[in-house]
């Protein structure tokens, strides 16, 4: 494959699947999602041989994000807890607070769970990836990805109860 | 059924994010960066088994990691300056390709580093700091229409030290040494032919322009730390190895009860910061394999505990449990 057709392969890559992998990014807990699929994306332009094939090229972005952002939410965590949430754009707050009124308890909850229960749901309830395919995305074996999505469905199901009962 | 109500609540807050209009040029942008990364790392670790990571300091806001002897062999001039010697180098990457590198001398340790040299700007290369260092040495790489360097203290305008430009004949830049006070306000002022000038500061830290001061705190195997007005300074045997800008105003204490763990760095050793209350802490890797690691409680009453331990080729994981004095869990991060 020549470097002009890897580029224009990657292109079309990012195009399809950019908006996607910001927003995993995000539903993920990063404090930049952009920042980390533009990291992912970078990635797989150093890895060219990937764009042989759709399919791997977008598991290995999707493995980068899931990694990045639980790399970032770990060592970066000073700070980023120093700064403030994220500034939404004008055109999405209002958006963002309809969202916030109608889930939002569930969706803290959600950002409650360990790390990789929350991976875990993502990945199969907005993904609607397979387990081996979530297994692949968070580095673990598929049997692991049953017990995070259980225990984390387990977990959300026990705190909306509780919020319900207090 | 909460399986739809997921599925729901996902996808409205998935619709929050849209897209930087220059997302392709930015991730374009990290792709080169990535490439000049893997271009250093190529340079900084050929295949001599030799080479030895001895640590990173924070500088222009990104991590560098700097690598002991052995030094590239000079490709021309060697500069001195004081007890400090400074050349450019080549090697030959893996790819059969030559890159550019900045190496310096001191009495007892030699490094080299990639740098990469915008067409206008001057660029910091490189900074040494010592444990003792007063006053802080900067050196770094300049455009060849550099042709004087003075610190100066930002705001003010007010001359705190005066810098170096040395030019080496058939080399491809300037290099450029500053011995300076240690100051939260230098400001490097470049001047160039024809009158035009660039200043360095806000990417230099804050924190790498001051050595430690008060006491270190001692984490044993060569690692200490110390914090000087929201500056968190860990050092690897008493070489800068990784600063923290944690500002002056925030409250760490409050911010652990959120969050029990702030690890800073893995490498050889796992050292962080972590909840005051925590006298041990255990990373849980594959096969139930377990790291430990004692923490010092609030070495500098900010409520927050410290420790170090060395990895001995232990794999970075993602669950840590952390231990009261009495050897109960009080929490766990995954």
């Amino acid at each position: 494959m020549t470097d002009r057709r890897e580029g224009a392969g990657l292109a079309e890559l990012f195009s399809a699947h950019y908006l996607g992998m910001v927003r995993l990014a995000g539903l993920l807990g990063a404090d930049d999602p952009e920042d980390i699929a533009q990291e992912a994306f970078a990635r797989l332009h150093a890895r060219r041989s990937l764009l042989r094939d759709d399919r791997a090229a977008i598991a290995y972005v999707r493995s980068i994000i899931c990694n990045q952002t639980r790399n970032r939410l770990r060592h970066l965590r000073l700070a980023r807890l120093r700064r403030t949430d994220p500034p939404l754009d004008a055109a999405s707050s209002e958006h963002h607070v309809l969202v916030a009124e109608r889930h939002r308890e569930l969706l803290a909850a959600l950002e409650r769970l360990p790390r990789r229960q929350r991976e875990a749901l993502v990945l199969r309830y907005w993904l609607e990836l397979s387990e081996q395919e979530i297994a692949d995305a968070m580095g673990v074996s598929p049997g692991s990805v049953k017990t995070h999505a259980s225990r984390g469905m387990a977990a959300l199901s026990k705190a909306l109860k509780e919020d319900h009962d207090a | 059924m909460l399986d739809d109500r997921l599925r729901e609540a996902l996808d409205a807050k998935a619709g929050i994010y849209e897209p930087d209009p220059q997302a392709w040029n930015k991730m374009r942008e990290k792709a080169a960066r990535t490439r000049r990364a893997r271009r250093f790392w190529a340079v900084a670790m050929p295949a001599a088994a030799t080479v030895v990571v001895a640590g990173v300091v924070t500088l222009a806001g990104g991590l560098f990691r700097t690598d002991r002897a052995p030094a590239a062999r000079p490709q021309g001039e060697v500069v001195t300056d004081g007890d400090l010697k400074l050349w450019f180098g080549k090697v030959t990457l893996s790819d059969g390709k030559l890159a550019d590198t900045l190496c310096t001398e001191t009495p007892t340790t030699s490094q080299c580093r990639p740098f990469y040299l915008p067409p206008k700007d001057p660029t910091a290369g490189g900074r040494l700091l010592d444990l003792k260092g007063d006053p802080v040495i900067s050196i770094g790489v300049a455009g060849r229409d550099v042709i004087s360097l003075r610190g100066v203290e930002e705001g003010t305008d007010k001359r705190l030290a005066e810098g170096r430009v040395y030019t080496l004949k058939g080399a491809p830049a300037k290099i450029w040494v500053m011995r300076h006070p240690a100051s939260d306000r230098l400001q490097f002022d470049f001047r160039s032919t024809g009158g035009r000038g660039y200043s360095l500061s806000g990417g230099l830290s804050r924190c790498s322009n001051r050595p430690p001061e008060g006491p270190a705190v001692e984490l044993g195997h060569g690692v200490r730390a110390t914090f000087r007005k929201g500056c968190l300074m860990w050092w690897i045997d008493d070489r800068s190895s990784e600063v923290g800008d944690l500002g002056t105003d925030d409250d760490y204490a409050e911010l652990l009860k959120r969050q029990p763990l702030a690890a800073m760095g893995y490498g050889k050793r796992w050292y962080g910061l972590t909840r005051s209350g925590t006298a041990r802490l255990e990373m849980v890797g594959s096969g139930g394999k377990r790291l430990s690691a004692v923490a010092k409680p609030d070495p500098w009453g900010l409520g927050v505990a410290v420790f170090s331990v060395p990895t001995n080729g232990f794999e970075l994981d993602h669950l840590v449990i952390g231990y009261d004095a009495a050897g109960k869990e009080i929490w766990r991060d995954e």
